[in-house]
């Protein structure tokens, strides 16, 4: 434990803006781009996919808002309020339940007092399940942000967690 | 100046890797020592990482798995001239771990600095290419035929046949894929090869494009990858510049460039229809099939979507030929495979073998027993659709055939191993969790019937007598029938697997259970 480091930026984001939007959306080219490429964008920019960018991504794309709408919601990457500066993501596939993960899942949630997709009010933590990160040799496995941290235990959980506080606190 | 080796990769990431950097620069400046810190893949030895290696006379010795309050110790044993201390290894051939290996596909991965254009041509890269450009479209196509290279994403399908019929059809342009979806719980050698050799990726592409008259090329990777992103960025942009992708290849009449889309994280996005569709920006909803992919995929036009493994696994078939590939393997199912071990052991990571060991050879010989130390329960092979294995099963050879016949899957070539702690109704809900969280809601059977499938079992579990609990496991049974032959595509078609597999052994060991409850006559 004495070489575990947790060094990990917090996600920073734009506040959302629609005039800002409408200037980014000029920079893709339909050729080259497609409503995912785009949805990651915006997503990276301001933290979520705001309602008021459906109207303006169906215009562009020559799709209807049911459509845009459509492809929001079909992946699991795309939210639609702002998170907050951890996104917490616990893997809930079976090679981490073999090692324990829903037990930790447990941990967390009650730590946090909050369920999957929600934001904590004791820290500035999203709390996201995710289905395998592809690092299953060294499981129970958490991701925060971009960042993996793999061999979870309670302990190392715990430490996380008072680590992350601590950077809210500064 | 010694060179020392440190992986550019996932799981060394996770574990420290860049804090050991720091220890190493830190510790070698401070004694006034040259160092040059070079950044390979992982070989896929996990328990080892991070694995740190020194090139000595040529030879390549490893230490590790080393953290960074090691570093002062591991300068004091002067480690750089191959020094004593607990962690030397000593030459990282000699290790059994890859010495039982038949590394084709995985040749190069750990060995060489990943993305040194260079090193890769002296490791035997790009030889593929060089025959492929002297080819005719006919020899590559019947090379990959002869090798008998099937699908390692999981369908096992034969290659050279989807390339042929690519290649025969008539249209004005075509498209190749590469699937780098890799949702499989337990699997990771698509990661672990293209963060360690992505232009041996590249490579296969670049063939495949060749073989059936592509020009462009797509990399489907999964957002979960965030490391395996930047490094394939880079990647392309050197094989642009080194002539590799682009117009002209190498001088020659072939176009070929690649394009990185990266997925939105939805599992159904592997299937080959639901990825083309979520690659034309759409719902990752899946396709009818027929028409197949290979006649109308991509913007309808003929595409040839292929495994990140299968398509990695082209160039070693054109460098040294069909037949010495297909010497590997055995049956159907030729050549090697990269198998990846996960859950609970000891010694996890990934091993490339010929097809053939059984289960539970791979399991003592690699994985080392379980993490916890105690006896295995069962071992998942083939991702979330593939079967739980136990007992006897585990002496179940891992090839195609042998797999399918014993009811299971080898699928993308993921083990998975439980401890017998494991309770397997609660793998059964899950499996039936998965696939109601992960449909693409297409067809009723997988959309409904994974809902209805959670409630069964969950009822199962909660059933207050006999009667009760075999009503709803015959209702279990009728739904997996119904999934199995309605479900579109293999998400719904093949969670039955898992369910029945595991519910299976629940059934037994409650059964032994409630027999060692009984007061016997001998007693």
């Amino acid at each position: 434990m004495s070489d575990f480091a947790l060094n990990i930026p917090k996600n920073h984001y734009e506040d959302w803006q629609l005039d800002a939007a409408h200037k980014h959306l000029k920079n893709f080219d339909i050729e080259e781009h497609n409503l995912v490429d785009v949805l990651h964008f915006f997503q990276d920019t301001y933290g979520y996919i705001d309602k008021a960018l459906i109207p303006l991504l169906a215009k562009f794309f020559n799709l209807s808002k049911a459509e845009v709408h459509g492809v929001i919601s079909f992946y699991h990457d795309f939210r639609d309020t702002k998170p907050a500066s951890y996104i917490l993501k616990i893997c809930q596939a079976e090679s981490c339940q073999a090692m324990g993960s829903r037990a930790l899942t447990a941990e967390l949630k009650a730590a946090l007092k909050i369920d999957f997709h929600e934001t904590s009010k004791l820290a500035d933590i999203t709390l996201e399940p995710v289905y395998c990160l592809g690092n299953c040799s060294c499981s129970p496995n958490l991701m925060i942000n971009t960042k993996i941290i793999s061999r979870l235990t309670s302990e190392k959980l715990n430490q996380i967690l008072t680590n992350l506080r601590e950077v809210q606190d500064d | 100046m010694t060179k020392i080796y440190l992986p550019r990769e996932t799981t060394t990431l996770s574990l420290g890797v860049e804090e050991l950097i720091s220890a190493i620069e830190h510790e070698a400046a401070a004694r006034g020592i040259a160092i040059q810190i070079l950044r390979n893949g992982s070989r896929g030895a996990a328990w080892l990482e991070p694995l740190l290696e020194i090139d000595f006379n040529g030879k390549r010795l490893g230490y590790g798995p080393v953290t960074a309050s090691q570093i002062q110790s591991l300068f004091e044993a002067d480690f750089l001239n191959a020094g004593e201390h607990e962690l030397k290894l000593g030459e990282i051939s000699d290790i059994p771990w890859f010495k039982q290996q038949q590394r084709l596909t995985f040749s190069r991965c750990g060995e060489i600095e990943s993305l040194s254009i260079d090193e890769y041509k002296k490791h035997g890269g790009f030889r593929g290419l060089s025959a492929a450009l002297k080819s005719s479209s006919k020899d590559i196509i019947n090379i990959i035929l002869d090798s008998g290279l099937r699908g390692r994403g999981g369908a096992a399908f034969p290659a050279g046949i989807k390339w042929q019929t690519v290649a025969d059809a008539d249209a004005d342009s075509k498209y190749i894929v590469c699937n780098a979806d890799e949702g499989d719980s337990g699997t990771f050698s698509d990661r672990l090869l293209m963060e360690g050799d992505s232009y041996c990726l590249i490579e296969g592409m670049i063939i495949a494009g060749i073989a059936v008259g592509a020009e462009h090329g797509f990399i489907y990777l999964r957002s979960e990858y965030p490391l395996t992103k930047i490094i394939l960025e880079e990647a392309l942009i050197k094989a642009r510049a080194a002539g590799y992708l682009g117009n002209t290849i190498q001088d020659s009449i072939h176009n070929f460039d690649i394009h990185l889309h990266i997925g939105a994280g939805a599992y159904i996005c592997g299937e080959e229809t639901s990825l083309l569709e979520s690659l034309e920006g759409k719902r990752g909803q899946i396709r009818f099939k027929p028409p197949l992919p290979a006649l109308k995929g991509l913007h309808g036009k003929p595409t040839v979507v292929n495994n990140v493994i299968t398509l990695a696994s082209v160039p070693v078939i054109l460098a040294k030929g069909a037949e010495y590939y297909a010497n590997f393997g055995r049956g159907k199912s030729l050549g090697t495979m990269p198998f990846q071990l996960s859950g609970n052991v000891k010694h996890g990571g990934l091993v490339e073998i010929s097809f053939g060991l059984t289960l539970r050879e791979v399991i003592e010989n690699f994985a080392g027993g379980t993490y916890t130390g105690k006896a295995i329960g069962a071992v998942q092979v083939g991702g979330p659709l593939g079967a739980y294995f136990s007992g006897k099963q585990l002496d179940t050879p891992l090839d195609y055939e042998s797999f399918s016949a014993a009811g299971g899957m080898l699928g993308h070539g993921g083990i998975v191993v439980f401890d017998d702690g494991v309770d397997y109704l609660e793998q059964a809900r899950f499996a039936m969790e998965f696939c109601s969280v992960e449909s693409c809601g297409k067809c009723t059977p997988c959309r409904i019937g994974s809902v209805r499938g959670v409630e069964v079992i969950t009822r199962i579990r909660t059933a207050e007598n006999q009667s009760e609990r075999s009503e709803q496991y015959d209702l279990l049974e009728d739904l997996c029938e119904t999934m199995e032959d309605a479900s579109l595509c293999a998400m719904g078609g093949l969670t039955p697997m898992p369910v029945r597999s595991a519910v299976k052994l629940h059934q037994l060991l409650t059964e032994r259970t409630d027999e060692t409850m009984r007061p016997t006559n001998e007693s």
